[in-house]
């Protein structure tokens, strides 16, 4: 059945949420004691990667283990390890040591609470790939040198209720003085009063799969989906987006329940046979947000071109085609991408969601014998 | 004069296009330890597998008493010993992973090296280095992987 063809391809989009966030810091605070110079950058949230250790057989993930008669695999859980990453960023001298970075509510003791860094990173890469290479790498090394500034970041547990807490990251630096050789812990604030967090993602590709009551050029109930490729404007998603969809099936079914209501999987014979593609430039955005739960709107100018076959009762089909245009307004509840406490309402995100829509059109091309108004429904996801 | 059929010029295109844009051929070893040790003032370095679509790197080492691994790198060959632009992600030590360094390595060990990504979007003339403390004295010991063309040379 041509719905169930098209939920399958745009099931994948759904998942919108379950990739990397990266939030930027707006209003740093300097970390204590104050030399060197630290402060928080910025984190990423579902830091999604393999578990180290592992390795990626193609379809398998198998754990190598070198032995004296060569390398064996043994078999390893298909999984990722879920972290968060945590960018400070270090104004050091010619040469600062770095041997350990802990996450912790700000009420634990200096380096010694909350969680230990499972891996510290540093903004030295090479971007023979700025496609797949990261902006900072592993340093397996202890301690992590750096010179002059960098950003060095930690990579930890995910810990949600941490996210939205008062939390610090310790930097465990060393200071070395001829033979002599001391420790200093450096607390940096990460989140908590008057630190704020904006959403770093700018280009983002989206996806909806929806329910449309009617078309200006037909009265039947139709089925679509789309896809949308758009960039973030300060909290305002501007995209483009196509569309696809149609009634289901090629011809009415005489034992179909009557009406135009049902066009859209089962058609009976108060159906017509539509078909029909477009496009439309849409603003979005986020007008609220809860933990994980948002409000999110979207305001679109749609164009639509459709291909409609009627068969009048004893009659034989017709054939016909129309275009029209109009706006589309929508309001969605979302679940959104994992968010940390001092974000931005309106910060840009991912998300998936319901939506209701309403939409208005004029028939420019063709003849209009839908809805001028019209709405649906929409599982959405950006 | 023959001249050549439309499909072998536009495999040529192709296969050109595809160099430039980074993509390469991938290159393999796998095998047992013992071919090909080479050993330097105690320390003998073995490099055992390593896959260019993979991201690890399986050496066997055999080293003096109180050696500490302190890093290893995938380096290019114009990179100074030691100091290549892809350090190790995480070492397995005869099945035991360590995600931070240093480890000791006394003695005859079998060792995974996990490295990033983007270790291998370029894969000629690589070198795979091994950074040591035996007994408190610094140590580099370099292996090759690759040639100038992207083809295996360990051993050489």
């Amino acid at each position: 059945m041509r719905a169930w063809a098209l939920l399958a391809l745009l099931a994948p989009t759904t998942g919108a949420s379950c990739v990397e966030v990266r939030y930027q810091v707006r209003d740093p605070r300097i970390g204590d004691p104050a030399q060197p110079p630290m402060q928080i950058e910025g984190l990423s949230v579902r830091d999604l990667h393999g578990v180290p250790g592992e390795e990626d057989q193609g379809n398998d993930w198998a754990r190598p283990k070198m032995t004296a008669s060569g390398m064996e695999y043994r078999d390893a859980p298909d999984d990722f390890e879920r972290t968060v990453l945590w960018k400070v960023r270090i104004q050091g001298g010619a040469r600062t040591e770095i041997t350990g970075l802990t996450w912790s509510p700000e009420s634990a003791p200096r380096c010694a609470g909350g969680h230990q860094a499972l891996d510290i990173l540093v903004d030295d890469v090479e971007h023979n790939s700025a496609l797949l290479a990261p902006d900072v790498q592993v340093h397996w090394e202890r301690p992590v040198v750096i010179s002059g500034e960098q950003v060095v970041a930690g990579r930890f547990h995910e810990d949600p209720p941490l996210l939205h807490a008062p939390s610090v990251v310790d930097v465990l630096v060393v200071h070395r003085d001829g033979d002599r050789t001391t420790e200093e812990c450096v607390r940096v604030p990460a989140t908590g009063p008057g630190i704020t967090y904006w959403n770093k993602k700018r280009w983002s590709f989206g996806g909806r799969i929806f329910w449309r009551r009617s078309l200006p050029s037909t009265s039947s109930s139709l089925f679509g989906v789309a896809a949308s490729f758009g960039r973030w404007v300060g909290p305002v998603r501007i995209g483009i987006e196509g569309t696809v969809g149609g009634t289901s099936d090629s011809k009415p079914d005489s034992e179909a329940p009557s009406g135009t209501g049902w066009c859209f999987i089962d058609p009976g014979t108060d159906c017509d046979i539509a078909t029909f593609g477009g496009g439309s430039l849409e603003a979005s955005g986020i007008g609220w947000r809860w933990n994980r739960w948002a409000l999110g709107w979207s305001v679109a100018f749609e164009s639509i071109y459709a291909r409609i076959k009627h068969t009048p009762p004893g009659g034989t089909q017709v054939a016909r085609s129309a275009v029209s245009l109009g706006p589309r307004l929508g309001l969605s509840v979302l679940r959104a991408a994992p968010d940390v406490a001092g974000v931005s309402r309106i910060s840009p995100t991912s998300a998936w969601g319901f939506e209701v829509f309403v939409a208005a059109g004029t028939t420019v091309s063709g003849e209009g014998a839908g809805d001028p108004i019209t709405g649906g429904i929409a599982l959405i996801g950006f | 004069m023959r001249r050549p059929s439309y499909i072998a010029v536009a495999a040529a295109v192709v296969l050109s296009a595809a160099s430039g844009a980074g993509c390469h051929y991938q290159v393999a070893i796998d095998r047992k330890p013992g071919a090909a040790p080479r050993c330097t003032d105690g320390v003998c370095l073995e490099v055992v597998t390593f896959y260019t679509n993979r991201k690890t790197v399986g050496v066997w080492m055999h080293a003096p008493p109180s050696t500490r691994l302190i890093n290893a790198r995938v380096a290019a060959g114009d990179s100074p010993a030691c100091q290549g632009r892809f350090p190790t992600e995480w070492v397995d030590v005869d099945g035991d992973l360590h995600r931070q360094g240093p480890v000791d390595v006394s003695g005859g060990h079998g060792l995974v090296f996990g490295f990033p990504a983007n270790t291998w979007m370029s894969h000629a003339d690589r070198f795979f280095d091994v950074e040591l403390d035996v007994a408190g004295a610094p140590r580099c010991v370099r292996a090759r992987l690759t040639n100038a063309e992207g083809r295996v040379a360990v051993g050489s």
